[in-house]
């Protein structure tokens, strides 16, 4: 393959930023410039480091680790921090650039073995490990060679009076880098706030913490052991607040503790350390945050701070994307359990029903089937094949297998019922890890599966009966996290169903229904579902502004659905399962038209019906307004997590305009003119794919369009002529 | 208090041939306003005759149909048979409620897309579409349903000409239990031509197979004949799938159910002897369930036109004088006659006067304004005595009348729509000369 020189020379040079960024947990080229900047204020130790950083990344790709991990700056950022630990300790020479390119070799191989073992063996983070060792043993090594001491990093301008609390604080960030000097630490601190406000804010408070500790117990104590304290404070209160966490008040007080422990090993530590000549750098931290990821592995709940079980990024991505996932999905569970029949069924006993959802068995429905007067039986209803629902199909609510039938038991007459068999012929079904659902009152000789067998969403299992204890036909249905019939109940939960309740009919991500709610699946239309190939993975062009960018439905190997943008590396990631259309996300620039496409199609049934709308929420920061709002809400990333959700509740319709789907959002909230705050309308047709997506908030609009598509207007110029 | 007035008792000869000496009228009310709207109002805004639509009917229809089949089967698909009414209101209504459209000619095919209906959500029939009608509903993507194997080398010569493979389903005809074969349409499935079809469809490369569509037939009282129907298409779509590896996108069971009237020849008055929607989705869901399973399954589509459409529509028609016939009976003339309402050659048509009526009612033809023997609206009913200027409904004439009314003798009468609140207006004005006399042209030496 051959790759140019020049792009091999700036995609080192990204790696060598980004090893700087991991130190802070980023990916940022910027966070990574600033954080060189902050080192290259004394040019021995910041030259060491850009030294060890472009030997990790050569000695990464010699030794042929996956190069997406290498360019982040996975292998580099511990080979950095030991290069600029022999920067900052030995004074420059022959002998110390060795010393800093067989450090940072050894550092490579470090964190490749504690990726085996600790990452990959025991799902921890490595944090600084490898880099406490590689310091450890270059600066032994240094001793035992003799190399001269360097000289003390000092502040240029000496600072005292109150400037000088603050100065410590920046101090102790500066030495995290090897720089324990204001100015160094003041670049360090604002690379810290480009890569997360929040991230900032937490550093603070561990500062601030270790500063108190410092100002009331240890006055006396010597400058290093003062910022060892406020760095591995800081360090631990960012981990555990902001990037083991889902940012929020409990995850701030985990945030605290963590900071407290890793104070206390600070000072525990220190002399004992100290004893056998060896600076205490980062071990507090590391130790602090990896105790307490194992202490809260044994919590039987992951709730309140939830734990970051998804992609890491910022903690202002892991705010959003917590929250984002409650709004959107709201699932409790992750199968995406559809009603377990056809049609549209009425809840005649929801959660804490009146007659047997209770105890144990609290969280369960009933459903039955009514007329359009609302009768659920022909007639008086005396014979079981009066009611309205006797044998209709009960169908598996998601792909599963079966693991208990009983069948056998006769059907009721209605009014009668058998107390032995509580839920008569049943079939459980698991659909997931530790989800199992139960279906109840099936009629005798119409169960079609065995244990065993394995059954697609929307199979048709059996028929609707009266077996058990139901003095009439129904279908009971409930969740459980063991397959054994009857166990209790977990809360109950239907996903992408269509819910009456009352006169509006709505398309819910996540719905527990209650009594008297009407619930239907969505009944998918082949010629609306085909919209949502994109035009078969055709391109499509679409001109926002001057600029056409060209789209393209894609299929990754691990069987992801996007759509690319060749422009840009915009990406949006999507699926399309046999009813709904939903958009997960979209990375990377933030000009492409994908960003539009995610606000106009968040969600769509592939049913168009008068009447029928769906909710979204969308995260408002996708939508800038003007610029002094966009600086506020910026900064406001830095408090957000302690506020209610910030999201843009969004409603949506659709309709059919000739050949056209034409999908319509508009906002709950309005501005001041009473129109909706953002409205948004996207256009699919059947063959060329997404032809129109247009986003308005307020007076801006943003509108693309298939340039085919755009009505021929006349040039200014023909229409002067 | 006031006494009801004083009527004589009297005796009544039994008639042979009705079901009871009282006529059907029988403990009814006068029908005196259509959906809240009073029929006297009606009148008086639009004229006389008026055929009068409603909305809440049309829509209660199509969600009873969709309820009733999509219990049943996982995906449904009513497309509104345009040839049964073809008023643009009408049409409307049904996409409102999500129905696609069935047309059986360019003309209908045309009126779908005025309406902004997309080429991939109508259904294409009929023994007759034109190389340039046939070529636009393939380019379009609409569903083209092919009837002989003229057609099919037709479309796979279009194909050919756009370089492309286009989506074709094929009409099948078939005997089951209890009606006629409409042997005329489509490919036999029992003698094999069916099979034939398929192979040659498959074989020229240029067309894929995407459904099977068969029509029984119409006003089938007796749903177990769809169970027969759409068992014999399930065994068919396995057989190819087996033979020729082909998944179904749909099976379309045609239309032909029955509405509330009643036809000449059945004795039981439609209210009671036509089966409700839930009991034909039974039978086509029972016939269906003979499909193999493992993939997806094809959607059931409909092509309901009468069952929708004809309960919703009223024909009021005025009392133009009575006459007695040498034989006895009473005959009433009226303003409407067979060239409004077609469907008075098969139905015997529900009639009810609007104001209250006395005394007996005895042996009356309904005749039409015509000058023309045939002009019967209905033959011998029992009816009460009513006056010229006293308007009649006559019921349940949603179905074919706006669509094969003739313009013969008289003006065709407008068409109202009254909508769910209660609110009415035009679907279609009265004609006028112009309409009549629009088209003509006068040759230039007369």
């Amino acid at each position: 393959m051959a790759v140019s020189l020049p792009g091999q020379a700036r995609a080192l040079g990204e790696e060598v930023l980004r090893s700087y960024a991991q130190v802070l947990f980023s990916r940022s080229l910027l966070v990574g410039a600033l954080l060189v900047a902050a080192t290259l204020l004394v040019p021995s130790v910041g030259l060491a480091g850009l030294l060890a950083a472009a030997t990790a990344s050569l000695v990464a790709r010699l030794l042929h680790y996956a190069p997406a991990e290498v360019g982040e700056g996975l292998y580099g950022y511990n080979a950095v921090l030991v290069g600029l630990g022999v920067g900052a300790a030995f004074s420059f020479g022959p002998r110390q650039v060795a010393l800093v390119v067989l450090g940072a070799l050894v550092t490579v191989v470090l964190t490749a073995a504690a990726k085996a073992t600790l990452g990959a063996r025991w799902k921890l983070p490595l944090l600084t490990l490898p880099f406490l060792a590689g310091l450890w043993l270059v600066l032994a090594a240094g001793g035992v060679l003799g190399l001269p001491r360097a000289e003390l990093v000092l502040d240029p301008v000496a600072l005292t009076g109150p400037i000088d609390i603050v100065a410590r604080g920046l101090r102790g960030l500066g030495v995290l880098f090897f720089v324990p000097r204001a100015d160094a630490g003041l670049l360090v601190a604002l690379a810290l706030l480009i890569w997360s406000r929040h991230g900032a804010l937490l550093a603070g408070l561990g500062l601030a913490l270790a500063g108190v500790i410092s100002l009331l117990w240890l006055p006396a104590a010597g400058a290093s052991l003062q910022q060892a304290l406020a760095l591995n404070m800081a360090l631990t209160a960012i981990a555990l607040g902001g990037m083991w966490f889902v940012p929020g008040p409990t995850a701030t007080g985990m945030a605290t503790l963590g900071a407290a422990v890793a104070g206390l090993l600070t000072l525990g530590l220190a002399p004992v350390l100290g004893f056998m000549d060896l600076p205490v750098a980062v071990v507090p931290f590391n130790l602090a945050t990896l105790g307490v990821l194992l202490a809260t592995r044994l919590r039987l709940e992951d709730r309140a701070p939830k734990a970051v079980d998804f992609l890491l990024g910022t903690p202002e991505q892991h705010l959003h994307y917590h929250r984002t996932r409650t709004a959107r999905f709201g699932a409790r569970y992750a199968v995406r359990l559809h009603a377990p029949f056809l049609g549209a069924w009425v809840v005649t006993q929801g959660e804490h029903g009146e007659h047997t959802h209770q105890g144990a068995w609290w969280s369960a429905a009933d459903f039955e089937v009514q007329d359009a007067t609302g009768s659920r039986h022909r007639g008086t209803g005396a014979r079981k094949t009066d009611w309205h629902c006797y044998h209709l199909p009960v169908t598996a609510p998601a792909d599963a297998t079966v693991v208990d039938v009983v069948d056998g038991l006769p059907d009721n007459d209605p009014g009668h019922e058998d107390l032995e068999h509580n839920w008569g012929n049943l079939i459980v079904l698991w659909v997931g890890p530790g989800l199992f659902v139960l279906l109840g009152h099936l009629s005798p000789g119409t169960l079609a599966v065995k244990p065993g067998q394995v059954v697609r969403r929307g199979e048709v299992l059996a028929r609707c009966g009266s077996s058990g204890r139901a003095p009439a036909p129904h279908l009971h249905v409930q969740l459980q996290a063991v397959g054994v019939a009857g166990a209790p109940t977990l809360p109950f939960e239907l996903h992408d169903v269509v819910t009456r309740r009352g006169e509006e009919e709505r398309l819910c991500g996540a719905v527990t229904p209650r009594e008297g709610d009407v619930v239907r699946n969505v009944e998918a239309d082949d010629a609306i579902a085909a919209r949502f190939t994109f035009a078969g993975g055709e391109p499509m062009h679409l001109r926002l502004g001057d600029r056409i960018e060209t789209l393209r439905a894609v299929v990754d190997p691990i069987g992801q659905r996007t759509l690319t943008s060749e422009e840009t590396d915009a990406t949006l990631i999507f699926t399309a399962d046999e009813r709904v259309f939903t958009v997960i996300d979209v990375l990377g620039a933030r000009s492409s038209v994908l960003h539009l496409v995610q606000l106009a199609l968040a969600r769509v049934p592939f049913e168009v019906r008068a009447g029928l709308t769906w909710t979204d929420h969308l995260d408002s920061s996708e939508v800038s307004g003007d610029p002094l709002g966009a600086v506020v809400r910026w900064l406001g990333d830095g408090v957000r997590p302690y506020l209610p959700t910030g999201g843009l509740e969004m409603v949506y319709e659709q309709r059919l305009e000739d050949d056209l789907l034409v999908v319509e959002g508009r906002s709950s909230r309005s501005d001041r003119q009473g129109r909706p705050w953002l409205s948004t309308r996207a256009a699919l047709h059947p063959r060329r794919g997404l032809v129109e997506v247009e986003v308005t908030r307020g007076e801006r609009v943003r509108s693309a369009r298939t340039p085919t598509a755009e009505p021929a207007a006349p040039r200014s110029e023909e229409i002067r002529a | 208090m006031s006494l009801p007035p004083y009527e004589p008792p009297s005796l009544v000869r039994h008639q042979p041939g009705f079901m009871n000496k009282f006529s059907r009228l029988q403990g009814r009310e006068p029908l005196t306003h259509l959906d809240g709207v009073s029929v006297e109002a009606l009148i008086a805004a639009y004229g006389s005759p008026l055929f009068v639509f409603s909305e809440r009917t049309l829509v209660d229809r199509i969600t009873e149909l969709r309820t009733a089949m999509s219990r049943r089967w996982p995906k449904v698909r009513i497309a509104w048979s345009y040839k049964t009414n073809y008023l643009d209101g009408i049409c409307r209504v049904f996409h409102r409620e999500g129905a696609w459209a069935e047309v059986v000619s360019g003309m209908e095919y045309e009126m779908a897309r005025r309406r902004g209906v997309p080429g991939e959500h109508i259904h294409f029939n009929g023994p007759d579409k034109s190389r340039a009608e046939l070529q636009r509903a393939l380019r379009e993507g609409a569903h083209v349903h092919l009837d002989h194997f003229d057609e099919l080398a037709l479309a796979e010569d279009i194909a050919k000409e756009d370089r492309t493979t286009y989506k074709v389903a094929i009409r099948l005809n078939l005997a089951a239990r209890g009606v006629p074969a409409w042997s005329r349409f489509g490919f036999n499935l029992e003698n094999g031509q069916a099979r034939d079809a398929v192979v040659r469809l498959l074989q020229g490369g240029h067309l894929d197979l995407s459904g099977l569509h068969c029509h029984l037939g119409t006003f089938i009282l007796e749903p177990s004949a769809y169970r027969d129907q759409a068992g014999k298409l399930a065994g068919f779509a396995n057989d190819i799938r087996k033979e020729f590896g082909v998944t179904l996108d749909f099976i379309d069971v045609g239309g032909g159910q029955a509405s509330h009237n009643t036809l000449k020849a059945q004795y039981l008055p439609g209210e009671q002897a036509t089966p409700p929607f839930s009991r034909y989705a039974e039978a086509l869901a029972e016939g269906l369930s003979k499909l193999d399973g493992g993939g997806p399954m094809p959607t059931l589509v409909l092509e309901t036109g009468r069952a929708l459409v004809d309960d919703a529509g009223s024909l009021i028609t005025t009392v133009i004088a009575n006459k007695r016939l040498p034989d006895g009976r009473r005959g009433v003339v009226l303003d409407a006659g067979v060239n409004t309402l077609f469907t008075a050659f098969w139905y015997r048509h529900d009639v009810l006067p609007t104001a209250t009526w006395r005394g007996i009612p005895e042996p009356t033809v309904l005749y039409g304004p015509l000058c023309m023997n045939i002009d019967v609206v209905r033959d011998t009913l029992l009816f009460p005595a009513v006056e010229p200027g006293q308007h009649l409904v006559v019921r349940n004439v949603g179905a074919y009348n706006v669509t094969q009314w003739m313009q013969f003798i008289t003006y065709r009468p407008a068409v109202v729509l009254i909508g769910r609140d209660g609110q009415h207006a035009l679907l279609r004005r009265r004609e006028v000369l112009e309409d009549v006399t629009g088209p003509e042209v006068t040759p230039p030496w007369l």
